[in-house]
């Protein structure tokens, strides 16, 4: 939080400064749309102030202001970033940035007027994917394993968690660490700042960011030799061609997939190959279930076949 | 005896008056060119290394011959201590490391335009206002050059004509 507050304006700071103490924690987004109020999404639901005050309203010349701040008055440094359309600042906060695109053959060139913005709190839940450890771990070695949800689910969470457990291990159950390589296309996973990872990865965990997944996914094979292989939503064409590749090197890995179902995602063209080979040990199906107040995760876990092995359920502090 | 030392006094005081005058003419292109090397990294440092501008001031800081690095520590200063947006951060230093140079209003201009396109915009179109910076300071320092040749000279010997022309008056 205190790395987000000095981008914003005064005014901004003042009412996530007043905000309820148990709200600010559970602060999940913060969303600013020019000449629009300002938005504040809390455990999932837009959050009203208290009677009588009103969320103030987002201006032009403040949105290129903010612009400029999360350049560091370094407009150039960006341009890769305005072409994604997303920017990781120091805490591995994520700032999603929409607005008028250019275009070059067809092509986005880059955002120019950016004027919405949203501010994603980076929050790592050490222990999170704690419970699938048992099914995911055997005889030395860590299956490979599809993380399934739909978004919002906390697939990203969970594989964070993963990578750190993957790359720490765990001496008190006899699991041992391991090298782990992280292809992070969104720099979602390890929040890298120039290159350095903001999150807590583990002391054994390489990091190949903004690279795009099917390349990364080689270049880590050939270059660092990774016992365990770590990637986000994969989907495409080539992501399924450069995981076979990497699943027939002999190293374990890890990923995500969007999909509400494991029937739903088998029949995807790109998924379908992998399933069909077998080549994933487990598959993890992770929904959103909302407590009292509180949000939680229901996790699934499918064996190779996609038959049912367990479910558990959790809340997430 | 006392006529003499004043005399004397009189021509060292003006020979030294002409020397400064002349030094002010020698010392302007040097620092335009200096300013000139200075952009040229800066451009090499955006379009290569896409370094941000503070650290670009920290790094010129260090690299660059005084005076010039004493504008870049300025500068570094007010964004990093006070925490200044790079536009007024840069007016402000501009204004005040310009009374402690030979340089004069154009190049002041000059540089002023330069800041205010500075981290505004993306590395191709950064490339090109340097380069049109580039230029202008390259006229201003052929410009600097032609005063310094007719002037510089001739502002030493004026010095100690004027004190030699005085002593004779007073005599």
């Amino acid at each position: 939080m205190k790395q987000i507050l000095p981008y914003l304006p005064e005014a901004f700071q003042q009412i996530i400064f007043r905000m309820p103490e148990h709200d600010r924690e559970m602060l999940e987004e913060i969303r600013l749309r020019t000449e629009r109020p300002l938005e504040l999404i809390v455990s999932g639901k837009r959050w009203k102030p208290s009677e009588g005050t009103e969320l103030p309203i987002f201006h032009r010349e403040q949105a290129r202001q903010l612009l400029q701040k999360i350049s560091k008055y370094s407009l150039y440094t960006l341009e890769e970033e305005l072409k994604r359309g997303f920017v990781t600042i120091q805490g591995g906060h994520r700032i999603g940035l929409a607005g008028r695109v250019l275009t070059e053959h067809g092509h986005v060139l880059r955002l120019r007027d950016v004027t919405f913005f949203n501010i994603r709190l980076a929050k790592q839940k050490i222990g999170a994917a704690l419970p699938l450890v048992p099914y995911l771990y055997n005889r030395f070695r860590w299956y490979n394993t599809l993380l399934i949800g739909a978004p919002q689910t906390g697939k990203t969470t969970m594989l964070r968690d993963l990578a750190r457990l993957v790359s720490e291990g765990m001496p008190e159950r006899y699991i041992q660490s391991r090298k782990t390589a992280i292809v992070d296309e969104r720099s979602e996973i390890a929040g890298c700042v120039n290159g350095v990872p903001q999150n807590r990865l583990g002391s054994r965990t390489d990091v190949m960011d903004a690279c795009p997944k099917a390349e990364g996914m080689m270049m880590m094979i050939r270059s660092m030799s990774p016992e365990v292989l770590i990637v986000d939503e994969i989907g495409g064409k080539a992501d399924t061609d450069a995981l076979f590749e990497a699943l027939n090197a002999g190293v374990s890995v890890i990923a995500t997939a969007h999909g509400f179902t494991f029937e739903q995602l088998a029949q995807r063209p790109s998924i379908r190959p992998l399933v069909d080979a077998r080549l994933f040990d487990r598959y993890v199906i992770l929904s959103r279930r909302s407590y009292v107040e509180q949000t939680g995760c229901r996790l699934t876990i499918l064996d190779q076949s996609g038959r049912k092995m367990s479910a558990t359920e959790g809340i997430w502090q | 005896m006392i006529k003499i030392i004043g005399s004397l006094l009189i021509l060292f005081s003006s020979t030294a008056i002409g020397l400064l005058l002349a030094r002010r003419y020698r010392d302007r292109p040097r620092e335009i060119r200096q300013w000139r090397s200075a952009l040229q990294s800066i451009e090499a440092e955006i379009v290569y290394g896409r370094v941000p501008v503070d650290q670009l001031a920290d790094d010129l800081s260090r690299q660059m011959p005084v005076p010039l690095s004493d504008f870049f520590t300025l500068l570094k200063e007010l964004l990093d201590g006070q925490d200044l947006p790079l536009q007024d951060a840069w007016i402000r230093a501009v204004h005040q490391f310009w009374t402690r140079t030979s340089m004069k209003q154009p190049e002041k201009e000059i540089i002023l335009q330069f800041g205010s396109t500075l981290g505004a915009e993306d590395a191709e179109n950064q490339q090109r206002h340097i380069q049109l910076a580039l230029a202008h300071l390259a006229r201003e320092e052929s410009d600097a050059r032609q005063a310094q040749k007719s002037n510089e000279k001739m502002m030493r010997s004026l010095g100690v004509l004027t004190g030699v022309l005085i002593v004779l008056l007073f005599l």
